[in-house]
């Protein structure tokens, strides 16, 4: 079964790592390409059209026919979709500069409870999931495929004066929340390979797209998190659990 | 045969004033005792129906204070969900004066009452704000870390407020036994536990409500000698009365006894101004048109009047000077 793997920007490391595991280490070919940034998820962009998901999003859906022939999602393909966890629209907002999640007990700063937190990350990811529910209820069993970890940010260049502690505090919960909630309707999710991350959590530098990118992971990155989205797809194959379920 | 009367104005009798109006055009209910600025600071606490005023007073370009603004990440319905921006900090309801007197004393350290934490179903509430987290904290810790936060922003309102803004709500309450802080909800009515050993009702009378107000502006002026206070009663009814009165008494018997403190207060501090937006819902010559069916909540169109009047009676310019208006009505001798 072909895998097929779309998403937003992060998915260009995966394309350029499947496109080297299937030179160099003989994978099975796979059609991995982005539809679109990470912009696009922040609005609707997907329906249910006849029993089918259809991407509503202009982009997206010319790039769904354009790279992969197809017009929506149909329940015999296996598709691993790379969004989610693009936690830097979270962490990035301005206003973590006055506020902190109540966890950390941050002094002076206004505490987001669990619960506030938890509608943010929400808000946050409100169409992704409701694009995985859609392919859920039409028979589509997704994987997801995981944003590298953050990108440890330089001030100079994002303009966040924002400490790594609080930057880390939200990516990680956000990060066990976005977990949480595809467990509860038995999607699986790849997570970045734990050794791409330094000792805080953030993306090692010689994984990092480097420059003035502040969120990418690099080709070698595509590399280890492909290696690890083929590893669970043949954990999968041997539990028969990718095998699609029309039923 | 000249009389006191035949030098009042209009507005002073029935006739004039109410009769010969519909309730939407009445006019001149209202007419402000001191001038609110553009500079002045302005916070605001209350029962349910303050939210209207403090939100108009946002919308309406006043300075008007929030020491606990919502963190900047979330929507407004989600900021007025998790109780932020109703009010000057996020204290949600405070139903009574004494209520208030003890937010204040809380947040300066000097009073720690026994109610901590309640636990319900594993979540965790702040006894004395138990609406601001819906569902609760997750942890004790949590709900602990917050109130911390609140408090301290409390503690910095008064000397930051030159117009107290205070909706007084009900004389009905629970307090707890022991220490006498008053919680703004009945413990097991939504949240908590309710344990009459420790729990009793209090319905507060005319004179202890007004010595709490009283202690109020003492504190408050001590902290801004300066500050000015504006008073209403909140014409939204009980939901429940706790006394073995039928509902609709016990709701007159409690506005009027909050009307009264006002008027008392009114009279006498010249730096307190009493608003009637009791009076511009509730009524008898409103004739009920300001409620929904339940004749309990107060209809958008009731609120939009009230504040249409606020206002507008500001709006209109400088606060009226007793005496001045003087026209000479007809109605005198029927006075």
């Amino acid at each position: 079964m072909t895998l097929y793997i779309c998403g937003n920007s992060h998915t260009r490391a995966l394309r350029a790592g499947a496109m080297y595991l299937e030179e160099h280490e003989g994978a099975e070919p796979m059609v991995v390409f982005p539809l679109g940034t990470a912009d696009h998820e922040a609005a609707p962009f997907s329906e249910i059209v006849d029993g089918q998901v259809v991407l509503t999003n202009d982009r997206f859906h010319k790039k769904l026919k354009q790279f992969f022939g197809f017009s929506s999602f149909e329940p015999q393909h296996r598709w691993g979709i790379c969004l989610g966890n693009h936690n830097s629209r979270i962490f990035r907002h301005e206003g973590w500069l006055s506020a902190a999640p109540t966890w950390m007990n941050a002094k002076g700063k206004t505490p987001v409870s669990e619960a506030l937190f938890q509608r943010i990350v929400e808000d946050d990811q409100i169409y992704i999931r409701r694009f995985l529910t859609q392919l859920i209820s039409t028979g589509v069993r997704p994987f997801v495929i995981s944003a590298p970890w953050p990108v440890r940010p330089d001030p100079e260049l994002t303009g966040i004066k924002l400490s790594h502690d609080v930057i880390k505090a939200i990516d990680t919960r956000a990060r066990v929340l976005f977990s949480e909630w595809l467990a509860e309707r038995d999607i699986a999710i790849v997570t970045p390979p734990v050794d791409t991350a330094d000792e805080d959590g953030f993306l090692k530098p010689d994984f990092a797209k480097g420059g003035d990118d502040p969120c990418h992971g690099n080709n070698k990155y595509g590399r280890a998190m492909m290696r690890k989205v083929l590893a669970h797809e043949a954990k999968m194959a041997q539990s028969g659990e990718n095998v699609t379920r029309l039923a | 045969m000249d009389n006191p009367y035949k030098h009042q104005p209009s507005k002073s009798f029935w006739r004039s004033a109410v009769a010969e109006f519909s309730p939407i055009e009445m006019d001149g209910v209202y007419e402000p005792r001191f001038e609110i600025t553009p500079e002045m600071a302005i916070s605001a606490a209350g029962s349910c129906f303050a939210q209207h005023i403090a939100r108009q007073f946002r919308q309406r370009g006043y300075n008007f204070q929030d020491f606990e603004p919502a963190p900047r990440m979330i929507d407004a319905e989600t900021a007025d969900e998790f109780g932020y921006t109703q009010y000057s900090a996020r204290y949600g309801n405070i139903y009574s004066v004494r209520q208030l007197v003890q937010l204040f004393e809380r947040a300066e350290g000097r009073f720690e009452p026994e109610d901590h934490v309640w636990e319900t179903g594993g979540r965790f509430y702040d006894p004395f704000r138990p609406s601001v987290q819906p569902g609760g904290f997750a942890t004790e810790a949590e709900c602990l870390v917050e109130r911390r936060f609140h408090l301290e922003q409390v503690a910095k309102m008064l000397k930051k407020t030159d117009l107290f803004v205070f909706t007084f709500g009900l004389t009905e309450a629970w307090e707890n036994l022991n220490d006498h802080a008053v919680l703004p909800t009945c413990p097991g009515a939504d949240v908590g536990t309710f344990d009459p050993e420790r729990y009793g009702f209090k319905n507060f009378r005319f004179a202890e409500i007004l010595e709490d107000a009283e202690t109020f502006i003492l504190y408050a002026r001590e902290r801004n000698p300066e500050m000015k206070f504006l008073f209403t009663v909140s014409p939204v009814p009980l939901t429940a009365t706790a006394t073995d009165q039928h509902v609709l008494p016990a709701t007159v018997y409690s506005k009027s006894v909050l009307r009264a403190v006002c008027g008392e207060l009114t009279m006498k501090y010249d730096f307190v101004d009493y608003y009637p937006s009791y009076e511009l819902v509730a009524s008898h010559p409103m004739r009920g048109l300001f409620y929904r069916p339940n004749m309990r909540q107060v209809a958008l169109e009731g609120v939009a009047r009230v504040m249409d009047v606020f206002f507008g009676a500001h709006a209109a310019g400088a606060a009226v000077q007793n005496g001045s208006d003087t026209l000479v009505s007809s109605d005198a001798a029927d006075a």
